[in-house]
């Protein structure tokens, strides 16, 4: 079923708090019909589970302004209000539009309630960056962090230096989720989005396959540092499309069936993100990427704030109880 | 996942009473923070309306 987020209503059937946040009952419209969630589309009313639930939406007018030094020396500014009703409606809304099963009305069976839908924001994340001078992508690529920072923004970037064909800068970023509260349900799907403010390409690369957003595992540990720059695995998770495919919002990467495994039903899953050419090993200059002196491509988007915001980054899985074995009784 | 005790709730609330959210969890362990806002936000809906189904309008940017 196609869903209009622009038309998308919701009715709170119940609410109420859970150990680590909050869990809401919930059915949903699109363009006034109501949507079937699950598999089969004959569920009314899904559950939802929000952990550390955001509270702060962006306000122009807001009350809460935080700024911080962007890597470049730009300041950063986002103005804010704490809406705790509206935070959990965007949330809502922004996790309904991403989910694999949505249905139409068709198939609902009135009052039925569904499998949960958890979503989990980050416990720790970080951009994590070597910034060089004149060196090559593979000595770039093989260097230790020297950067690593934990305020608003964080980013997949890489840039050129002044000398032909070298570069300056390569940007990472690490996500890690506490998942335990999965336990020992069955995970159906999960998705990853984070909320891009700012699309840069000096480079003419973003349309080109290399400019996707590569989705990995993470190795680092929960305290954030420099090192953490080289802690990621080799195993891909899932991509987006070429970086001019993208919009301003949430972007969401659907996880495959190595990321759906890499999920931690009793710990932390920790999640990185880097450009494509950065995770493939391919050079960008001559693999999409036009040399210009000092240029750049850059995808800019929102860290997790420590109060939590509608538009941090997060982790949301579809899963359902595990079943038992099936009996079967004879009645004679 | 078990819902919040009575007693945990009534801890929570009682952090709450006299501040903002936001104050009220700066200073807390995050599994704390986490607990007090899902309290906050319950009584939040508790206050507006569960049942209404609420739509976002574009013109005031929030949600009705």
């Amino acid at each position: 079923m196609e869903i209009n987020l622009e038309t998308l209503e919701i009715e709170i059937v119940d609410i109420e708090p859970i150990e680590g946040g909050v869990q809401v009952f919930a059915r949903a419209w699109s363009d006034g019909q109501q949507i079937g969630f699950g598999k089969d589309g004959t569920v009314d009313i899904e559950r939802f589970r929000i952990f550390n639930p955001p509270i702060l939406v962006p306000d122009e007018n807001g009350d809460i302004v935080l700024e911080s030094l962007d890597n470049d020396g730009q300041t950063q500014t986002r103005t804010l209000r704490e809406d705790l009703v509206s935070a959990l409606l965007i949330e809502l809304s922004t996790t309904i539009v991403s989910l694999k099963n949505l249905h139409d009305s068709s198939r609902i069976v009135v009052g039925k309630r569904g499998n949960t839908t958890s979503t989990f924001y980050p416990s720790m994340d970080e951009l994590v960056a070597h910034f060089g001078l004149n060196t090559t992508w593979a000595s770039m690529r093989a260097a230790a962090g020297n950067f690593h920072e934990t305020a608003i923004n964080s980013s997949v970037k890489i840039e050129f230096s002044t000398t032909s064909n070298q570069y300056e800068e390569i940007h990472r970023h690490h996500s890690h989720h506490d998942t335990s509260a999965i336990g020992t349900d069955n995970i159906i799907s999960a998705n990853f989005q984070f909320y891009v403010d700012q699309f840069t390409d000096q480079i003419s690369a973003s349309s080109s396959a290399n400019s996707a957003v590569v989705l990995i595992e993470s190795t680092s540990d929960s305290t954030p540092a420099n090192s953490d720059f080289k802690s990621f695995g080799t195993t891909e998770f899932g991509r987006t499309g070429a970086q001019n495919t993208m919009s301003i919002g949430y972007v969401t990467i659907d996880l495959n069936s190595s990321g759906l495994s890499a999920i931690n039903k009793t710990g932390t899953t920790k999640l990185g993100l880097k450009y494509g050419w950065d995770f493939d090993n391919l050079t960008p200059h001559t693999n999409g990427a036009t040399y210009v002196s000092g240029g750049e491509i850059r995808i800019r988007f929102y860290q997790a704030d420590q109060s939590g915001t509608s538009q941090d980054p997060k982790l949301v899985i579809e899963h359902e109880a595990a079943g038992g074995a099936r009996r079967i009784f004879m009645v004679t | 996942m078990e819902k919040l005790s009575d007693a945990k709730i009534k801890a929570a609330e009682a952090k709450l009473r006299g501040k903002t959210v936001r104050g009220a969890i700066e200073n807390l362990e995050a599994k704390e923070k986490a607990g007090i806002k899902g309290v906050a936000i319950a009584n939040a809906f508790k206050t507006a309306s569960k049942k209404k189904r609420y739509r976002f309008d574009k013109a005031t940017k929030t949600w009705k």
